[in-house]
């Protein structure tokens, strides 16, 4: 069961836009680079969510003065399908070919949102995705409020993390 | 179209979008391509190249990389013989108008929205050569 957190309905993360564009982001980027669907479930906040997928990446989420971090969190057989999808080559989900692959399309997802949310205001900075095996991730602490967003990709449960810092 | 031996250099810091972008060409029909890592390889390979007499004839280039950025490779390219007029793309998930504004004014040839489809692509290639080209389809 989901903790709500204390949310302030002031911060700017916290808002249906963030969420609908970096869900749009994931959706785009699959079905235009894999033609692979993706759907969506209703996100949710909790503060001590714990990510269960095999692959991470997250990526800085600043817009002065607000800062939070976005990660994308997939398994392995699915970024490999993702990439044969992509490429037309099989890869072994085992291999450290997944990792550069989550970093490529977190890199979209975040375009995708970046580009449409600053044309409403924000002012989301460039950042580099640093992909990793999920629990390699650095610890994100607990107090901090995590908006998780569910989707399914061939089946296989996947999800986007927002954390707002501050 | 550019000719079929066309020699492009690939930049990403992402050997997947590399390899997208290699397929893409290979499936155009364009077979010469090598890849850097980012924009300071990018740089020495250009040089490296040129000064062995088979220069790049075509560069596309991710923007966000370590090291040097991508428009920071088409600035350095654009204010160096023999550089100034190599047809360069920009294959970058900054759609704002701005980063294409700063792109226009430095001279990029054209850019490529990521996420893209290979007929997205294609369709800027035509347009990159007919814009190196006066304005002439082949």
């Amino acid at each position: 069961m989901s903790t709500a957190a204390k949310l302030s309905q002031e911060h700017p993360f916290l808002n249906r836009e963030v969420i609908m564009n970096f869900s749009n982001g994931v959706a785009e980027t699959l079905q235009t680079m894999a033609g692979v669907p993706s759907s969506f479930e209703k996100g949710f906040v909790e503060k001590n969510w714990k990510p269960v997928n095999e692959i991470s990446v997250f990526l800085d989420l600043k817009s002065e003065p607000y800062t939070g971090q976005i990660r994308f969190h997939f398994d392995r057989v699915v970024l490999a399908k993702l990439f044969e999808k992509m490429l037309g080559q099989t890869i072994d989900p085992q291999s450290k070919e997944v990792l550069d692959c989550v970093g490529e399309i977190s890199n979209m997802c975040y375009g995708y949102a970046k580009g449409k949310l600053n044309e409403k205001g924000f002012q989301l900075q460039m950042t580099i995705p640093h992909p990793c095996p999920t629990k390699d991730l650095p610890a994100a602490a607990s107090e901090h409020p995590h908006i998780i967003i569910p989707f399914k990709v061939f089946d296989h449960k996947c999800h986007i993390e927002i954390i707002i810092f501050g | 179209m550019f000719k079929p031996t066309t020699k492009f250099l690939i930049v990403d810091d992402f050997g997947t979008m590399r390899k997208i972008v290699k397929k893409a060409l290979t499936d155009l029909g364009y077979n010469n391509s090598v890849e850097a890592v980012d924009g300071a390889e990018a740089y020495k390979l250009l040089q490296e190249h040129a000064k062995a007499g088979q220069p790049f004839e075509f560069v596309i280039s991710d923007w966000n990389m370590p090291n040097m950025l991508g428009i920071d490779l088409l600035k350095k390219c654009r204010n160096e013989e023999p550089f100034k007029t190599i047809p360069f793309m920009l294959v970058t998930a900054e759609s704002e108008q701005a980063q294409i504004l700063e792109a226009a004014k430095v001279g990029v040839t054209d850019y490529v929205i990521k996420p893209f489809s290979p007929a997205m692509l294609k369709s800027k290639l035509e347009n990159a050569y007919k814009k190196v080209n006066g304005g002439k389809a082949a």
